[in-house]
Protein backbone atom coordinates (compact mmCIF):
# COMPACT_ATOMS: atom_id res chain seq x y z
CA UNK A 1 0.00 0.00 0.00
CA UNK A 2 1.67 3.16 -1.30
CA UNK A 3 1.33 6.79 -0.18
CA UNK A 4 0.92 9.21 -3.08
CA UNK A 5 -0.22 12.85 -2.99
CA UNK A 6 -1.15 12.64 0.68
CA UNK A 7 -3.34 9.60 0.22
CA UNK A 8 -2.93 5.88 0.70
CA UNK A 9 -3.14 3.97 -2.57
CA UNK A 10 -5.16 1.82 -2.65
CA UNK A 11 -7.37 3.08 0.14
CA UNK A 12 -8.71 -0.41 0.83
CA UNK A 13 -6.71 -3.62 0.76
CA UNK A 14 -8.19 -7.07 1.37
CA UNK A 15 -5.67 -9.67 2.46
CA UNK A 16 -5.72 -13.17 3.97
CA UNK A 17 -4.54 -13.62 7.56
CA UNK A 18 -0.78 -14.09 8.05
CA UNK A 19 0.07 -12.06 4.97
CA UNK A 20 2.36 -9.04 4.90
CA UNK A 21 1.98 -5.55 3.46
CA UNK A 22 4.71 -3.11 2.49
CA UNK A 23 4.01 0.59 3.11
CA UNK A 24 6.29 2.61 0.81
CA UNK A 25 5.98 6.40 0.76
CA UNK A 26 6.25 7.85 -2.76
CA UNK A 27 5.58 11.43 -1.62
CA UNK A 28 8.40 13.94 -1.33
CA UNK A 29 7.28 14.65 2.23
CA UNK A 30 7.48 12.32 5.20
CA UNK A 31 4.60 10.28 6.58
CA UNK A 32 4.14 8.48 9.87
CA UNK A 33 1.82 5.50 9.64
CA UNK A 34 -0.12 4.17 12.61
CA UNK A 35 -2.90 1.79 13.48
CA UNK A 36 -4.56 1.43 16.86
CA UNK A 37 -7.09 -1.12 15.58
CA UNK A 38 -7.30 -4.19 17.79
CA UNK A 39 -6.63 -6.53 14.84
CA UNK A 40 -3.13 -5.04 14.40
CA UNK A 41 -1.51 -2.17 16.24
CA UNK A 42 1.70 -0.75 14.81
CA UNK A 43 3.58 2.46 14.04
CA UNK A 44 6.04 3.32 11.34
CA UNK A 45 8.12 6.34 12.47
CA UNK A 46 8.39 9.30 10.08
CA UNK A 47 9.82 8.16 6.76
CA UNK A 48 10.13 8.54 3.03
CA UNK A 49 10.76 5.85 0.47
CA UNK A 50 10.72 2.25 1.62
CA UNK A 51 12.81 1.97 4.77
CA UNK A 52 10.79 -0.57 6.78
CA UNK A 53 10.20 -4.30 6.35
CA UNK A 54 6.63 -5.35 5.49
CA UNK A 55 4.06 -5.46 8.30
CA UNK A 56 2.49 -8.83 9.04
CA UNK A 57 -1.24 -9.19 9.79
CA UNK A 58 -2.07 -12.30 11.85
CA UNK A 59 -5.57 -11.54 13.11
CA UNK A 60 -8.73 -11.14 11.06
CA UNK A 61 -10.44 -7.77 11.31
CA UNK A 62 -10.44 -4.23 10.01
CA UNK A 63 -7.17 -2.34 10.47
CA UNK A 64 -7.65 1.41 10.06
CA UNK A 65 -4.50 3.28 9.04
CA UNK A 66 -3.67 6.92 9.47
CA UNK A 67 -0.72 9.26 9.15
CA UNK A 68 0.08 11.05 12.39
CA UNK A 69 1.09 14.19 10.46
CA UNK A 70 -1.71 14.38 7.88
CA UNK A 71 -5.08 13.69 9.45
CA UNK A 72 -6.90 13.56 6.14
CA UNK A 73 -5.02 10.39 5.20
CA UNK A 74 -7.03 7.26 5.96
CA UNK A 75 -6.95 3.72 4.61
CA UNK A 76 -8.10 0.25 5.57
CA UNK A 77 -6.58 -3.20 5.53
CA UNK A 78 -9.27 -5.84 5.77
CA UNK A 79 -7.67 -8.99 7.10
CA UNK A 80 -9.85 -11.99 6.48
CA UNK A 81 -9.82 -15.72 7.20
CA UNK A 82 -12.55 -16.38 4.63
CA UNK A 83 -11.67 -19.03 2.04
CA UNK A 84 -12.71 -16.67 -0.78
CA UNK A 85 -12.38 -12.92 -0.67
CA UNK A 86 -11.70 -9.91 -2.85
CA UNK A 87 -12.51 -6.35 -3.66
CA UNK A 88 -15.52 -5.49 -5.78
CA UNK A 89 -15.05 -3.53 -8.99
CA UNK A 90 -16.41 -0.05 -9.68
CA UNK A 91 -19.85 -1.56 -10.41
CA UNK A 92 -19.86 -3.36 -7.08
CA UNK A 93 -19.30 -6.79 -8.60
CA UNK A 94 -16.96 -9.51 -7.48
CA UNK A 95 -16.41 -13.03 -8.76
CA UNK A 96 -14.71 -16.02 -7.16
CA UNK A 97 -13.29 -18.91 -9.13
CA UNK A 98 -13.00 -22.59 -8.28
CA UNK A 99 -15.59 -22.53 -5.51
CA UNK A 100 -16.65 -26.05 -4.46
CA UNK A 101 -20.37 -26.77 -4.38
CA UNK A 102 -22.10 -25.85 -1.15
CA UNK A 103 -23.94 -23.16 0.75
CA UNK A 104 -21.89 -20.05 1.52
CA UNK A 105 -22.38 -16.89 3.47
CA UNK A 106 -21.22 -13.75 1.63
CA UNK A 107 -20.26 -10.86 3.90
CA UNK A 108 -19.93 -7.32 2.59
CA UNK A 109 -17.77 -4.65 4.12
CA UNK A 110 -17.05 -1.11 3.04
CA UNK A 111 -15.33 1.65 5.06
CA UNK A 112 -18.24 4.00 4.36
CA UNK A 113 -21.06 1.58 5.17
CA UNK A 114 -23.94 3.28 6.89
CA UNK A 115 -25.69 0.11 8.00
CA UNK A 116 -26.59 -0.66 11.58
CA UNK A 117 -26.11 -4.39 11.11
CA UNK A 118 -23.69 -6.65 9.29
CA UNK A 119 -24.49 -6.89 5.61
CA UNK A 120 -24.54 -10.44 4.28
CA UNK A 121 -26.38 -12.90 2.08
CA UNK A 122 -26.46 -16.62 1.40
CA UNK A 123 -25.50 -18.22 -1.89
CA UNK A 124 -25.82 -21.82 -3.07
CA UNK A 125 -23.11 -22.93 -5.42
CA UNK A 126 -23.76 -25.97 -7.59
CA UNK A 127 -21.92 -27.06 -10.69
CA UNK A 128 -19.52 -24.09 -10.14
CA UNK A 129 -22.36 -21.56 -10.47
CA UNK A 130 -24.19 -19.38 -8.03
CA UNK A 131 -24.96 -15.74 -7.57
CA UNK A 132 -26.22 -13.49 -4.85
CA UNK A 133 -27.23 -9.87 -5.00
CA UNK A 134 -26.92 -7.84 -1.82
CA UNK A 135 -28.51 -4.42 -1.58
CA UNK A 136 -27.54 -1.82 1.01
CA UNK A 137 -30.45 -0.29 2.87
CA UNK A 138 -28.72 3.11 3.13
CA UNK A 139 -26.39 5.04 0.85
CA UNK A 140 -22.68 5.00 1.69
CA UNK A 141 -21.21 7.91 3.66
CA UNK A 142 -19.33 10.47 1.50
CA UNK A 143 -15.93 9.29 0.32
CA UNK A 144 -12.77 11.18 1.40
CA UNK A 145 -11.88 14.07 -0.92
CA UNK A 146 -8.18 13.31 -1.08
CA UNK A 147 -7.27 15.71 -3.89
CA UNK A 148 -5.95 18.78 -2.09
CA UNK A 149 -2.56 20.28 -2.97
CA UNK A 150 0.25 18.95 -0.80
CA UNK A 151 1.08 22.46 0.42
CA UNK A 152 -2.26 22.61 2.27
CA UNK A 153 -2.77 21.38 5.83
CA UNK A 154 0.94 20.70 5.99
CA UNK B 1 46.27 0.67 -3.51
CA UNK B 2 45.10 -1.00 -0.33
CA UNK B 3 44.65 2.33 1.42
CA UNK B 4 42.68 3.59 -1.53
CA UNK B 5 40.45 0.54 -1.37
CA UNK B 6 39.82 1.10 2.32
CA UNK B 7 38.95 4.72 1.66
CA UNK B 8 36.51 3.60 -0.98
CA UNK B 9 34.94 1.11 1.42
CA UNK B 10 34.70 3.68 4.20
CA UNK B 11 33.23 6.30 1.94
CA UNK B 12 30.76 3.73 0.64
CA UNK B 13 29.90 3.03 4.28
CA UNK B 14 29.43 6.72 4.91
CA UNK B 15 27.24 7.03 1.84
CA UNK B 16 25.17 4.08 3.03
CA UNK B 17 24.77 5.67 6.48
CA UNK B 18 23.76 8.96 4.91
CA UNK B 19 21.30 7.22 2.62
CA UNK B 20 19.78 5.32 5.54
CA UNK B 21 19.61 8.56 7.49
CA UNK B 22 17.85 10.25 4.62
CA UNK B 23 15.39 7.50 3.74
CA UNK B 24 14.37 7.03 7.36
CA UNK B 25 13.04 10.54 7.18
CA UNK B 26 14.83 11.81 10.27
CA UNK B 27 16.24 14.28 7.79
CA UNK B 28 15.12 17.87 8.03
CA UNK B 29 12.70 19.35 5.50
CA UNK B 30 13.45 22.83 4.25
CA UNK B 31 11.62 25.27 2.04
CA UNK B 32 12.67 28.49 0.44
CA UNK B 33 10.23 30.65 -1.46
CA UNK B 34 10.37 33.98 -3.22
CA UNK B 35 7.09 35.76 -3.87
CA UNK B 36 7.28 38.79 -6.18
CA UNK B 37 4.38 41.11 -6.83
CA UNK B 38 3.32 43.47 -9.54
CA UNK B 39 1.04 46.02 -7.89
CA UNK B 40 -1.33 48.67 -9.13
CA UNK B 41 -3.01 50.36 -6.16
CA UNK B 42 -4.95 53.54 -5.48
CA UNK B 43 -4.78 52.93 -1.71
CA UNK B 44 -4.46 55.75 0.80
CA UNK B 45 -1.16 56.08 2.64
CA UNK B 46 -0.73 52.57 4.10
CA UNK B 47 -1.00 51.73 7.79
CA UNK B 48 2.56 50.43 7.35
CA UNK B 49 3.67 53.99 6.57
CA UNK B 50 1.83 55.56 9.52
CA UNK B 51 -1.21 56.27 7.38
CA UNK B 52 -4.78 55.08 7.74
CA UNK B 53 -4.96 53.28 4.42
CA UNK B 54 -6.27 49.74 4.62
CA UNK B 55 -3.88 48.15 2.14
CA UNK B 56 -0.33 46.89 2.40
CA UNK B 57 0.61 48.49 -0.91
CA UNK B 58 -0.68 52.05 -1.37
CA UNK B 59 -0.62 54.38 -4.39
CA UNK B 60 3.11 55.01 -3.82
CA UNK B 61 3.90 51.32 -4.16
CA UNK B 62 2.89 50.69 -7.78
CA UNK B 63 5.36 48.52 -9.61
CA UNK B 64 7.34 45.41 -8.71
CA UNK B 65 7.46 44.63 -4.98
CA UNK B 66 8.72 41.83 -2.81
CA UNK B 67 5.68 39.94 -1.54
CA UNK B 68 7.59 37.68 0.80
CA UNK B 69 10.89 35.89 1.03
CA UNK B 70 10.43 32.89 3.23
CA UNK B 71 12.58 30.13 4.66
CA UNK B 72 11.21 27.24 6.69
CA UNK B 73 12.88 24.37 8.48
CA UNK B 74 11.21 21.30 9.98
CA UNK B 75 13.50 19.04 11.96
CA UNK B 76 12.20 15.73 13.31
CA UNK B 77 13.77 14.94 16.67
CA UNK B 78 13.33 11.24 17.22
CA UNK B 79 9.99 9.61 16.51
CA UNK B 80 7.52 12.03 18.06
CA UNK B 81 9.29 15.35 18.60
CA UNK B 82 9.98 17.95 15.95
CA UNK B 83 11.21 21.51 15.69
CA UNK B 84 9.66 24.08 13.30
CA UNK B 85 11.12 27.39 12.29
CA UNK B 86 9.59 29.94 9.89
CA UNK B 87 11.56 33.02 8.87
CA UNK B 88 10.48 35.75 6.48
CA UNK B 89 11.09 39.19 5.19
CA UNK B 90 8.46 41.52 3.73
CA UNK B 91 10.90 44.16 2.55
CA UNK B 92 9.45 47.10 4.43
CA UNK B 93 10.73 49.28 7.22
CA UNK B 94 10.99 46.45 9.76
CA UNK B 95 13.54 46.17 12.56
CA UNK B 96 15.36 43.13 11.23
CA UNK B 97 16.10 42.30 7.61
CA UNK B 98 14.86 38.76 8.19
CA UNK B 99 12.99 37.58 11.22
CA UNK B 100 10.96 34.71 12.62
CA UNK B 101 7.19 34.38 12.38
CA UNK B 102 7.05 31.03 14.18
CA UNK B 103 9.51 28.86 16.09
CA UNK B 104 8.34 25.94 18.17
CA UNK B 105 8.89 22.43 19.39
CA UNK B 106 6.13 19.92 18.81
CA UNK B 107 5.42 16.67 20.60
CA UNK B 108 3.00 14.47 18.70
CA UNK B 109 2.84 10.97 20.17
CA UNK B 110 1.06 8.19 18.29
CA UNK B 111 -2.68 7.89 18.86
CA UNK B 112 -3.82 5.26 21.33
CA UNK B 113 -7.30 3.75 21.29
CA UNK B 114 -8.66 6.65 19.26
CA UNK B 115 -7.12 9.43 21.37
CA UNK B 116 -4.15 11.61 20.56
CA UNK B 117 -2.45 14.45 22.35
CA UNK B 118 -0.22 17.12 20.89
CA UNK B 119 1.93 19.68 22.66
CA UNK B 120 3.55 22.76 21.17
CA UNK B 121 6.06 24.91 22.99
CA UNK B 122 7.43 28.12 21.53
CA UNK B 123 5.93 30.79 19.27
CA UNK B 124 3.15 29.84 16.84
CA UNK B 125 -0.36 30.71 15.63
CA UNK B 126 -3.38 29.65 17.65
CA UNK B 127 -5.44 27.07 15.73
CA UNK B 128 -8.23 29.36 14.61
CA UNK B 129 -7.81 30.15 10.93
CA UNK B 130 -9.34 27.62 8.58
CA UNK B 131 -8.25 30.01 5.83
CA UNK B 132 -4.48 30.18 6.45
CA UNK B 133 -4.01 26.49 5.76
CA UNK B 134 -1.14 26.67 3.24
CA UNK B 135 2.53 26.55 4.17
CA UNK B 136 3.83 29.71 5.81
CA UNK B 137 0.37 30.37 7.33
CA UNK B 138 -0.82 31.69 3.99
CA UNK B 139 -4.24 31.56 2.42
CA UNK B 140 -4.22 29.32 -0.64
CA UNK B 141 -7.40 31.00 -1.88
CA UNK B 142 -6.45 34.66 -2.35
CA UNK B 143 -3.30 36.78 -1.98
CA UNK B 144 -4.97 38.89 0.69
CA UNK B 145 -6.75 36.91 3.38
CA UNK B 146 -9.83 38.01 5.31
CA UNK B 147 -9.62 40.90 7.79
CA UNK B 148 -9.76 38.33 10.58
CA UNK B 149 -6.77 36.32 9.33
CA UNK B 150 -4.88 39.52 8.48
CA UNK B 151 -5.36 40.76 12.04
CA UNK B 152 -4.28 37.43 13.58
CA UNK B 153 -1.14 37.54 11.44
CA UNK B 154 -0.50 41.10 12.52
CA UNK B 155 -1.10 40.99 16.27
CA UNK B 156 -1.64 37.49 17.61
CA UNK B 157 0.95 34.86 18.37
CA UNK B 158 1.02 32.20 21.05
CA UNK B 159 4.33 32.42 22.85
CA UNK B 160 3.88 29.67 25.36
CA UNK B 161 2.57 26.13 25.70
CA UNK B 162 -0.41 24.62 23.89
CA UNK B 163 -2.02 21.24 24.44
CA UNK B 164 -4.45 19.54 22.07
CA UNK B 165 -6.47 16.39 22.56
CA UNK B 166 -8.01 14.70 19.54
CA UNK B 167 -10.68 12.06 19.49
CA UNK B 168 -10.13 10.35 16.13
CA UNK B 169 -13.63 9.06 15.55
CA UNK B 170 -13.08 8.53 11.83
CA UNK B 171 -10.42 5.95 12.76
CA UNK B 172 -13.02 4.11 14.82
CA UNK B 173 -15.62 3.90 12.05
CA UNK B 174 -17.51 7.08 12.97
CA UNK B 175 -18.09 10.14 10.80
CA UNK B 176 -16.72 12.74 13.23
CA UNK B 177 -13.45 13.76 14.84
CA UNK B 178 -13.27 16.16 17.79
CA UNK B 179 -10.46 18.27 19.15
CA UNK B 180 -9.99 20.38 22.27
CA UNK B 181 -7.20 22.94 22.57
CA UNK B 182 -5.91 24.94 25.49
CA UNK B 183 -2.90 27.22 25.79
CA UNK B 184 -1.11 29.42 28.28
CA UNK B 185 1.00 32.19 26.85
CA UNK B 186 2.83 35.43 27.54
CA UNK B 187 4.42 38.16 25.41
CA UNK B 188 1.18 39.11 23.63
CA UNK B 189 0.20 42.07 25.84
CA UNK B 190 0.33 44.70 23.05
CA UNK B 191 -2.26 42.69 21.03
CA UNK B 192 -5.10 45.07 20.22
CA UNK B 193 -2.94 48.14 19.81
CA UNK B 194 -3.09 47.98 16.00
CA UNK B 195 -6.89 47.69 16.00
CA UNK B 196 -7.02 50.84 18.10
CA UNK B 197 -4.35 52.65 16.05
CA UNK B 198 -5.31 51.86 12.46
CA UNK B 199 -8.21 49.42 12.69
CA UNK B 200 -8.68 46.36 10.55
CA UNK B 201 -6.66 46.07 7.36
CA UNK B 202 -6.51 43.85 4.31
CA UNK B 203 -3.00 42.51 3.89
CA UNK B 204 -0.87 39.39 3.91
CA UNK B 205 1.99 40.73 6.02
CA UNK B 206 2.62 38.74 9.18
CA UNK B 207 4.36 40.53 12.01
CA UNK B 208 7.63 38.86 12.91
CA UNK B 209 8.45 37.89 16.48
CA UNK B 210 11.07 40.59 16.88
CA UNK B 211 9.66 42.98 14.28
CA UNK B 212 7.17 45.80 14.30
CA UNK B 213 4.25 47.37 12.46
CA UNK B 214 3.88 51.01 11.50
CA UNK B 215 1.09 52.94 13.20
CA UNK B 216 -0.56 56.32 13.35
CA UNK B 217 1.68 58.91 14.94
CA UNK B 218 0.09 60.69 17.87
CA UNK B 219 1.40 62.37 21.02
CA UNK B 220 0.50 59.27 22.98
CA UNK B 221 1.93 56.64 20.72
CA UNK B 222 5.16 55.95 18.99
CA UNK B 223 5.07 55.49 15.27
CA UNK B 224 6.13 51.86 15.30
CA UNK B 225 4.59 49.10 17.32
CA UNK B 226 6.13 45.92 18.64
CA UNK B 227 3.56 43.27 19.32
CA UNK B 228 5.28 40.48 21.17
CA UNK B 229 6.18 41.78 24.61
CA UNK B 230 5.37 40.77 28.15
CA UNK B 231 4.33 43.87 30.06
CA UNK B 232 2.36 42.91 33.16
CA UNK B 233 3.70 39.45 34.02
CA UNK B 234 0.21 37.95 33.76
CA UNK B 235 -0.14 34.91 31.48
CA UNK B 236 -2.98 34.80 28.97
CA UNK B 237 -4.91 31.78 27.79
CA UNK B 238 -7.12 30.45 25.04
CA UNK B 239 -9.40 27.47 24.78
CA UNK B 240 -10.77 26.09 21.58
CA UNK B 241 -12.74 23.23 20.13
CA UNK B 242 -13.00 21.72 16.70
CA UNK B 243 -15.44 19.26 15.16
CA UNK B 244 -14.79 17.64 11.81
CA UNK B 245 -17.28 15.74 9.68
CA UNK B 246 -15.14 13.28 7.68
CA UNK B 247 -12.81 15.54 5.67
CA UNK B 248 -15.76 17.55 4.31
CA UNK B 249 -16.66 20.02 7.03
CA UNK B 250 -14.80 21.56 9.90
CA UNK B 251 -16.11 23.85 12.63
CA UNK B 252 -13.66 25.70 14.84
CA UNK B 253 -14.31 27.90 17.87
CA UNK B 254 -11.79 29.73 20.04
CA UNK B 255 -11.93 32.00 23.06
CA UNK B 256 -8.81 34.13 23.55
CA UNK B 257 -7.98 36.34 26.54
CA UNK B 258 -4.51 37.76 27.05
CA UNK B 259 -5.55 38.72 30.61
CA UNK B 260 -3.50 41.87 30.35
CA UNK B 261 -3.59 44.46 33.13
CA UNK B 262 -4.80 47.56 31.24
CA UNK B 263 -3.04 49.87 33.70
CA UNK B 264 0.38 48.35 32.99
CA UNK B 265 2.76 50.26 30.74
CA UNK B 266 6.01 49.37 29.04
CA UNK B 267 8.27 52.42 28.69
CA UNK B 268 10.78 50.62 26.46
CA UNK B 269 8.25 50.07 23.67
CA UNK B 270 6.06 53.05 24.64
CA UNK B 271 2.97 50.93 24.83
CA UNK B 272 0.41 49.66 27.28
CA UNK B 273 -0.76 46.20 28.11
CA UNK B 274 -3.93 45.96 26.04
CA UNK B 275 -6.52 43.76 27.67
CA UNK B 276 -7.75 41.88 24.63
CA UNK B 277 -10.39 39.20 24.51
CA UNK B 278 -12.18 37.72 21.55
CA UNK B 279 -14.33 34.83 20.42
CA UNK B 280 -13.83 33.43 16.97
CA UNK B 281 -15.75 30.84 14.99
CA UNK B 282 -15.11 29.40 11.55
CA UNK B 283 -16.87 26.85 9.39
CA UNK B 284 -15.35 25.37 6.26
CA UNK B 285 -17.19 23.04 3.93
CA UNK B 286 -15.56 21.30 0.97
CA UNK B 287 -17.37 19.29 -1.67
CA UNK B 288 -16.36 16.41 -3.90
CA UNK B 289 -16.30 18.71 -6.94
CA UNK B 290 -13.81 21.05 -5.25
CA UNK B 291 -16.06 23.85 -4.09
CA UNK B 292 -15.13 25.42 -0.76
CA UNK B 293 -17.27 27.63 1.42
CA UNK B 294 -15.63 29.29 4.41
CA UNK B 295 -17.46 31.44 6.94
CA UNK B 296 -15.60 33.28 9.71
CA UNK B 297 -16.71 35.51 12.54
CA UNK B 298 -14.85 37.21 15.33
CA UNK B 299 -16.00 39.51 18.10
CA UNK B 300 -14.03 40.97 20.99
CA UNK B 301 -12.79 43.99 22.83
CA UNK B 302 -9.53 45.59 23.84
CA UNK B 303 -8.89 48.15 26.57
CA UNK B 304 -6.18 50.22 28.19
CA UNK B 305 -6.41 52.28 31.33
CA UNK B 306 -3.74 55.01 31.30
CA UNK B 307 -5.90 57.35 33.40
CA UNK B 308 -9.45 56.34 32.46
CA UNK B 309 -10.61 53.11 30.94
CA UNK B 310 -10.55 53.29 27.14
CA UNK B 311 -12.36 50.51 25.36
CA UNK B 312 -12.58 49.38 21.75
CA UNK B 313 -15.15 46.76 20.67
CA UNK B 314 -14.27 44.97 17.46
CA UNK B 315 -16.22 42.72 15.19
CA UNK B 316 -15.54 41.17 11.80
CA UNK B 317 -17.22 38.62 9.57
CA UNK B 318 -16.11 37.04 6.35
CA UNK B 319 -17.47 34.70 3.70
CA UNK B 320 -15.33 32.96 1.10
CA UNK B 321 -16.25 30.77 -1.86
CA UNK B 322 -13.76 28.99 -4.07
CA UNK B 323 -13.82 26.49 -6.88
CA UNK B 324 -10.84 24.47 -7.99
CA UNK B 325 -10.19 22.81 -11.37
CA UNK B 326 -7.03 20.84 -10.81
CA UNK B 327 -4.26 23.39 -10.49
CA UNK B 328 -6.54 26.34 -11.25
CA UNK B 329 -8.68 28.07 -8.66
CA UNK B 330 -11.11 30.95 -8.53
CA UNK B 331 -11.90 32.43 -5.13
CA UNK B 332 -13.71 35.41 -3.72
CA UNK B 333 -14.24 36.70 -0.22
CA UNK B 334 -16.37 39.41 1.29
CA UNK B 335 -15.38 40.96 4.61
CA UNK B 336 -17.28 43.22 6.95
CA UNK B 337 -15.61 44.91 9.91
CA UNK B 338 -16.41 47.39 12.65
CA UNK B 339 -14.66 48.94 15.64
CA UNK B 340 -16.42 51.07 18.21
CA UNK B 341 -14.37 53.24 20.57
CA UNK B 342 -16.11 54.12 23.84
CA UNK B 343 -19.41 52.93 22.34
CA UNK B 344 -19.44 55.86 19.93
CA UNK B 345 -19.11 55.10 16.22
CA UNK B 346 -18.34 58.76 15.43
CA UNK B 347 -15.21 58.96 17.61
CA UNK B 348 -11.67 58.65 16.28
CA UNK B 349 -10.73 55.05 17.02
CA UNK B 350 -14.02 53.79 15.66
CA UNK B 351 -14.48 52.59 12.09
CA UNK B 352 -16.56 50.42 9.87
CA UNK B 353 -16.09 49.02 6.41
CA UNK B 354 -16.31 46.15 4.01
CA UNK B 355 -14.13 44.58 1.35
CA UNK B 356 -14.27 42.35 -1.68
CA UNK B 357 -11.40 40.26 -3.00
CA UNK B 358 -11.50 38.13 -6.13
CA UNK B 359 -8.56 35.98 -7.15
CA UNK B 360 -7.49 33.50 -9.77
CA UNK B 361 -4.54 31.29 -8.93
CA UNK B 362 -2.60 28.54 -10.62
CA UNK B 363 -0.49 26.27 -8.45
CA UNK B 364 1.73 24.06 -10.59
CA UNK B 365 2.41 21.96 -7.52
CA UNK B 366 6.14 21.69 -8.02
CA UNK B 367 7.74 25.14 -7.87
CA UNK B 368 5.53 27.87 -9.30
CA UNK B 369 2.38 29.55 -8.12
CA UNK B 370 0.72 32.45 -9.91
CA UNK B 371 -2.10 34.48 -8.44
CA UNK B 372 -3.96 37.53 -9.67
CA UNK B 373 -6.15 39.41 -7.24
CA UNK B 374 -8.46 42.38 -7.38
CA UNK B 375 -9.44 43.87 -4.05
CA UNK B 376 -11.69 46.76 -3.10
CA UNK B 377 -12.18 48.06 0.42
CA UNK B 378 -14.64 50.67 1.55
CA UNK B 379 -14.11 52.18 4.97
CA UNK B 380 -15.35 55.00 7.16
CA UNK B 381 -12.60 56.02 9.61
CA UNK B 382 -13.24 59.20 11.67
CA UNK B 383 -9.53 59.38 12.65
CA UNK B 384 -8.67 60.24 9.02
CA UNK B 385 -10.42 63.58 9.50
CA UNK B 386 -9.09 64.27 12.99
CA UNK B 387 -5.42 63.28 12.56
CA UNK B 388 -4.76 63.51 8.82
CA UNK B 389 -7.26 66.11 7.60
CA UNK B 390 -8.53 63.62 5.04
CA UNK B 391 -12.09 62.62 4.26
CA UNK B 392 -13.11 59.86 6.69
CA UNK B 393 -14.70 57.74 3.97
CA UNK B 394 -12.44 56.08 1.43
CA UNK B 395 -12.69 53.50 -1.31
CA UNK B 396 -9.35 51.83 -2.01
CA UNK B 397 -8.65 49.19 -4.59
CA UNK B 398 -5.70 47.32 -5.99
CA UNK B 399 -4.81 44.79 -8.62
CA UNK B 400 -1.96 42.51 -7.65
CA UNK B 401 -0.10 39.74 -9.43
CA UNK B 402 1.89 37.32 -7.33
CA UNK B 403 4.57 35.05 -8.79
CA UNK B 404 6.02 32.63 -6.30
CA UNK B 405 8.85 30.16 -6.75
CA UNK B 406 9.43 27.55 -4.08
CA UNK B 407 12.37 25.25 -3.58
CA UNK B 408 12.20 22.47 -1.06
CA UNK B 409 14.22 19.50 -0.07
CA UNK B 410 15.64 17.54 2.78
CA UNK B 411 19.01 16.77 4.21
Amino acid sequence: MDQVNLAFAPDVLVIPVHSTVQFPNSDAISHQVYSFSSARQFQLPLYRGRPYPPVQFDQPGVVTLGCNIHDNMIAYVLVTDAPFFGRTDARGQWRAADVPDGRYRVRVWHPLLNEAREVDGMVDVSAAHGAVSIRLSKALRPAPLGSRPHTWDY
Amino acid sequence: MRTGGRQLVSSAGLLLCLTLFATHGVAADWELSLDLRAVSSDGRNSFLDNGLGKLRFDDDDDGIRLGRLRAAWNQPLGETFSAHIEASTWDDDDKNPIDLTEAYLEYRPYPRAGWRTRLRLGAFYPPMSLESRAIGWESPYTITPSTISAWIGEEIRTIGLEAQVDWLGTRLGHSFDFQMTGAVFGWNDPAGTMLAMHGFALHDRQTTLFGRVGALQTDLQMAKKELFHEIDGRPGFYVGAQARYLDRAILNVLHYDNRADPTAEAIEIRDFAWKTRFDAAALRIETANDWTVLLQAMQGDTAINPYILLNWDFDSQSALVSKRWGRHMLAAHYDWFEIEFQDDAALSGSENGNAWAIAYSCDTGEHWRFALEWLRVESDVPARAEFLGEAPFAIESKLELSVRYTLSGNF
